[in-house]
């Protein structure tokens, strides 16, 4: 979204102009969605607290009437926010030890989106490999490499100097090399469906 | 593995997407809380109106702003935006109606959260979570009387009696680290009480009955989330009573409001051990339910003197006999009945807090056995909001 229509619309929203929000709404669902996604890992309370990331952006906005400067920075920090609360309210959450978010997507159309992807197996892999890192490292690696946002907004969302934002990417990828390099190839089985073959030619 | 092969792995997690479905409902969801809200709406007291006269408010509004904003419109956009509000007020009304186990029951606690977000006021914060207590309350009672197959109408109901002991234990401890003044306490506490009352009025509980409820678990359930709510009431009123008058941050004592209540208190523990006496229930020990009536006079001799932290001791050690004797249920023909009554505990009393500056809540509090107030050993907040948003 061209920044000058995206200022008009924060500023309309703060007006009250709900019409202007639901445009707000529709340009950073799906990444809101995605980056808390791969936090919580569980469907149904990524939607939850995407939906809830947007009531607080409106009542921020139009209620305490609070100006934005960096719409990206906001809305992630809304989404952390919201995260870390999630997490220490369930402090007794238990983490599956070997679920992944093929597992967990129960979404068939979500599962049928993976399937079609041409190296689907190799999106299973990565993504294992990613939710098995550590929480600073994962976050870094989802805002700059999935969400493409520069290390400047890496920092203002994470509370991080610039600097230790490029630390954290340099050992993130490090970290993600060295887990592909040990993993050994494994099918991995999608619920309800056969296990993935390695095969060129993937029959799913 | 180069690098740029690594991070153009990593890319393709960009195909993640929520679904369009689900992105459009929540799309209309949102939008149409957003209006609700707009809407000004009566402070949330702990007597606020029944969710069904919100819902309906908010519908009637959205609906009559919408058509007064579409003249002049194409004929196909009014049609097409009416619809539009209509079937988005009806989500957010269905969305209050929700129960565990319904696609919109997430959202509706999504919205609870959000409301306390931004609340910053200790009292109304206290009161809005009494506020969804309540809610939970009337979940729970909807869902009992689904009475579901296989169980699931048990599980949900523990899922809401959970989230209404995490509702009371944040009350408990909001009000422990944002000390409120003692008249608002007492009114919070009383409006518990009557929830928990009005609960088992409607549910038909309290039961001594021997027979094995259809659903026992269920009846379990209920059971302790009432016996939670009066302690948590019994809790709070031990806060108001005990605490030293130099800690008042506020009003004054409302001593006599204290001492009707209590007496209404005593009146309806006694009609339940009536009651308890008279279905036979088996007592550990020959002249339980003499001891009991032995000490409810003397809780009312302690509140003709004011003394009512003793009344409330004596009061809430009553209370935890006659729990057990609920939840154990077993029977017996040993016990004589009590002369008094035999009839079903009263709904409670309705005049306790009419002159309590308006706050007539009738909201209940099941919680476990929870320490008073002033007791900073006591179980951890639970259920806590998030913080504000604020980048």
């Amino acid at each position: 979204m061209q920044k000058h229509l995206e200022k008009s619309l924060f500023e309309r929203t703060r007006n009250g102009d709900t019409e202007a929000f639901g445009e707000i709404y529709n340009a950073y669902i799906a990444k809101i969605y995605r980056f808390i996604l791969f936090k919580v890992q569980v469907r149904e309370e990524a939607e939850d607290l995407a939906a809830e990331v947007f009531l607080r952006a409106w009542q921020y906005l139009y209620q305490l009437q609070r100006s934005v400067d960096n719409p990206n920075a906001f809305f992630y920090q809304v989404a952390r926010n919201l995260v870390i609360d999630f997490y220490r309210q369930r402090v007794q959450r238990e983490v599956p030890a070997e679920s992944d978010v093929l597992d967990q997507v129960v979404d068939q159309r979500q599962q049928q989106l993976f399937q079609r992807i041409e190296r689907g197996l190799e999106v299973a892999e990565i993504e294992q490999t990613i939710r098995g890192l550590k929480d600073d490292y994962k976050e870094v690696i989802l805002l700059r490499y999935v969400e493409d946002l520069p290390i400047s907004e890496i920092a203002e969302i994470t509370g991080k100097s610039r600097g230790a934002v490029r630390v954290l990417i340099h050992r993130a990828l490090h970290a993600i090399r060295g887990q592909v390099k040990q993993r050994k190839p494994e099918a991995v089985g999608i619920k309800g469906s056969a296990p993935v073959r390695q095969s060129p030619e993937n029959d799913l | 593995m180069p690098r740029s092969e690594l991070i153009r792995k990593i890319h393709q997690l960009r195909n993640v997407t929520p679904s369009a479905s689900w992105v459009e409902t929540t799309r209309g969801l949102i939008l149409a809380e957003i209006r609700r809200q707009e809407n000004p709406q009566p402070k949330v007291s702990v007597m606020a109106a029944q969710p069904r006269q919100q819902a309906e408010t908010a519908a009637g509004w959205n609906g009559w702003h919408i058509v007064r904003g579409l003249f002049g419109q194409p004929a196909f956009s009014i049609a097409a935006a009416f619809m539009l509000v209509m079937v988005s007020s009806l989500t957010v009304n269905a969305a209050h109606y929700s129960l565990p186990g319904e696609p919109l029951y997430r959202m509706k606690l999504a919205f609870e959260r959000t409301q306390l977000a931004l609340v910053s006021d200790a009292t109304r914060k206290a009161e809005l979570k009494v506020e969804f207590a309540r809610n939970r309350v009337k979940e729970l009672e909807r869902l009992v009387d689904q009475r579901a197959p296989g169980g699931s109408t048990s599980r949900e109901v523990n899922q809401v009696v959970a989230s209404f002991t995490s509702e009371m234990a944040s009350v408990q401890s909001e009000l422990r680290q944002n000390p409120v003044d003692r008249r608002t306490v007492f009114q919070i506490a009383v409006s518990v009480d009557r929830a928990g009352s009005e609960l088992a009025a409607k549910l038909g509980v309290p039961t001594y009955a021997s027979s094995t409820p259809a659903q026992p678990e269920v009846a379990v359930a209920v059971q302790q989330a009432l016996a939670a709510a009066e302690s948590t009431s019994l809790s709070a009123l031990q806060s108001v009573i005990s605490a030293p008058q130099s800690t008042t941050t506020n009003s004054t004592l409302p001593a006599g409001e204290i001492g009707r209540y209590l007496s209404e208190k005593v009146q309806a523990l006694r009609t339940e051990a009536g009651h308890a006496a008279g279905s036979g229930v088996a007592t550990s020990t020959a002249g339980t339910f003499a001891a009991i009536f032995t000490s409810l006079d003397g809780a009312q001799q302690d509140i003709s003197g004011e003394n009512f932290s003793a009344a409330l001791s004596k009061i809430t050690a009553v209370r935890e006999q006659l729990t057990v004797l609920k939840i154990s249920g077993s029977t017996s023909s040993s016990v004589p009945a009590d002369p008094e009554s035999s009839v079903l505990p009263s709904a409670g009393p309705d005049s306790a807090t009419e002159d309590a500056g308006g706050a007539q809540s009738t909201t209940t509090v099941p919680i476990g056995t929870a320490p008073a107030l002033n007791d900073k050993s006591g179980s951890g907040v639970a259920g806590e909001t998030a913080k504000d948003a604020t980048p």
